[in-house]
């Protein structure tokens, strides 16, 4: 075999051996064009031979700057080993691949590429790689603190916001215990064993020192951390800066002492000067009855009627006034109650009684019904009366057709007997958008600009205010249109804090 | 058989009010405007009645109260206090500090000679 035969046989070889390869290879020319590529590689690429070479090497990957840049590298170093890329094939198909490249003597800047599919492994660690990297970029981007530790407590990993806390690096503080951190180790230290046996712990409140001194308090969640076998790894623990939002609270309640002063303030202003008022206002009472009562001296039709605009303005101011008063004595918690047994029946006749005239006046029928005549509750019966007043003179109020009833009767309420006591009227209802604010003070249904119902809007408030004081409650229903039923429910054994006192354990 | 009444009070509406019922049905009134100026003339004139309002500025009527029990003179002499805190905890306060009774204010017109009379001794009502 003469020589030439033999190189032509040497090349076939080498040929052969190449093309035998496992890997795909390709020889790149310093343009990064693809000079040559074994069979392996036109398999992996989809092509035929001929159409591989002269092609851009880098074009064969996804990561195009990435691959030019291998090559780069390749020439600069001599050699690059693991370097990960996605190829594509011609039918757009990716393959996950590792590039090992030597440069190729000659000084050519040539360079041989071995191109080697990614084993299960390889893409394995890389996807291991991916998802640590993801995690890390998850535990920073939290405003809260993070810190992980083994199952003894020693800090096994921690955020730039536990450092910025602490002043201390990742570095220093990693393999030191976590209750260390702490102003207060010994609590820090229940947390983690808690923790460890729990399973969680939630707000606890902690202090970090931080090197300079500052103490920050901060509000620690910790979870424990499983291992494959589903034993205890260590903790994850997340922590949040509470200084702001103590600030805060503290200055809620400081503002709240001030506002409770200021309320208390106003009671007592308006509990005094309720008190002022109804002197002088007693006086033009009292001497409008004398002038009308004719003693000083004979009245004609025109005095005594203005005498009468003026008793019965002065009475309305009065009650207006007495309103006040009432509702200042009850925010102020100065109202007390005068517990005593009373008749049911009793008190809602005496009401009945007193609203006789102006159920009359406006041609209403007026009646109490009572089921048991003997159903007896201990109350303060001033404040009873008080409140069946102001619902049957209510009920008097918005009628205008039919009648007002007063109907008594018991029931079980909280497995105690109760008293009830309804008022059900047959008048215009309650609009349903104004039942939600009926309670508060000041409010008063009915249409704006009519001018035939009269009061302060404290009534109702005032009543379920002294309903509260009596152990019970008021609750209404309403129709609007069809009328409305208002219900008084009192524990007839009074209110739970009299019991105790009446029948100690 | 008209009853010389004392009737102290520092709100001369009220004491005028009181004043005019009680003059009105023939009794002789006597005024003052505090406990202290009360107690004075109640020595000089030895009333046979005396109404006082409990929140004074001075001499209270509590204070006052006392100062008529401790004079031998004046102990005899029904006090009835005329109030405006006529709750029954209130009413057996005034009654344990000493007074003969109680008038709730405000004053009822219709009412009020007939409830001062009954505090009166038989022979003046």
């Amino acid at each position: 075999m003469d020589a030439s035969a033999q190189a032509a046989d040497r090349e076939l070889r080498a040929r052969r051996m190449l093309d035998a390869s496992a890997d795909g290879l390709v020889h790149v020319g310093p343009l990064g064009q693809v000079l040559d590529a074994n069979q392996t590689m036109c398999r992996m690429l989809g092509r035929a031979p001929p159409l591989v070479a002269g092609s851009g090497f880098a074009d064969c990957f996804a990561e195009r700057e990435q691959a030019a840049k291998a090559i780069d590298l390749t020439v600069a170093m001599g050699r690059i080993t693991d370097y990960a890329l996605t190829l594509v094939d011609s039918g757009g198909r990716r393959l996950p691949v590792s590039l090992n490249a030597v440069v190729l003597p000659g000084g050519e800047a040539e360079v041989l590429v071995s191109v080697r599919e990614s084993t299960d492994q390889q893409e394995l660690e890389r996807q291991l790689r991916d998802a640590i990297d993801r995690a890390r970029s998850l535990i920073e981007s939290s405003r809260d603190m993070l810190v992980t530790t083994d199952d003894a407590g020693g800090i096994t990993d921690l955020n730039r916001q536990m450092e910025a806390l602490t002043g201390r690096s990742r570095g220093e503080l990693i393999g030191t215990p976590f209750a260390a951190l702490f102003a207060e180790p010994g609590a820090a230290d229940q947390v983690v064993q808690a923790t460890l046996r729990d399973g969680a712990v939630s707000d606890a409140e902690l202090t970090i020192t931080h090197t300079t001194g500052r103490q920050t308090t901060i509000d620690c969640n910790a979870a424990i951390l499983r291992d494959r076998h589903g034993g205890a790894a260590g903790l994850i623990v997340t922590a949040r800066d509470m200084t702001e939002r103590k600030r805060l609270e503290q200055a809620l309640r400081a503002a709240n002492v001030e506002l409770e002063l200021a309320n208390r303030g106003k009671d007592s202003f308006l509990a005094s000067t309720s008190h002022e008022l109804r002197t002088p206002l007693n006086g033009i009472l009292g001497f409008t009855d004398i002038l009308l009562s004719e003693q000083p001296g004979r009245l004609n039709d025109e005095q005594r009627g203005q005498l009468r605009i003026i008793q019965y303005s002065a009475r309305h101011l009065l009650s207006i006034i007495n309103d006040l008063l009432d509702l200042a004595m009850i925010e102020q918690g100065s109202w007390e109650g005068d517990f005593q047994p009373a008749s049911c029946r009793e008190v809602a006749d005496e009401v009945a009684a007193a609203l006789a005239p102006l159920a009359r006046d406006k041609g209403l029928a007026l009646r109490v019904d009572c089921v048991d005549d003997d159903l007896v509750a201990v109350v303060d019966r001033r404040a009873l009366t008080q409140i069946l007043i102001n619902l049957v003179s209510n009920a008097i109020k918005f009628t205008e057709r039919g009648g007002v009833r007063i109907a008594v009767g018991s029931r079980e309420r909280h497995g105690a007997p109760a008293a009830t006591f309804d008022v059900i009227d047959s008048g215009i209802g309650i609009p349903r958008e104004e039942q939600q604010r009926l309670f508060l003070a000041f409010v008063r249904v009915g249409q704006p600009g009519a001018a035939t119902v009269e009061g302060t809007g404290l009534g109702l408030h005032i009543s379920r205010r002294l309903a509260d004081h009596l152990g019970g409650t008021i609750t209404f229903e309403s129709e609007p249109g069809a009328g409305s039923r208002f219900s008084l429910e009192l524990p007839c054994a009074g209110p739970a804090r009299m019991r105790r006192t009446i029948c100690p354990p | 058989m008209p009853a010389r009444i004392l009737l102290i009070d520092d709100t001369e509406i009220s004491l005028q009010l009181a004043r005019y019922l009680l003059e009105r049905s023939g009794h002789v009134v006597l005024l003052a405007r505090d406990g202290r100026e009360g107690l004075g003339v109640a020595s000089r004139e030895l009333p046979d009645l005396i109404l006082t309002d409990l929140r004074m500025s001075g001499m209270d009527g509590a204070q006052l109260c006392l100062a008529l029990i401790d004079d031998p003179r004046l102990v005899a002499i029904p006090r009835v206090a005329v109030t405006a805190h006529a709750t029954a905890a209130a009413a057996e306060d005034i009654m344990s500090q000493g007074f003969t009774g109680y008038i709730p204010k405000p004053i009822e017109v219709v009412s009020f000679v007939r409830q001062v009379e009954d505090f009166l001794p038989d022979g003046l009502r």
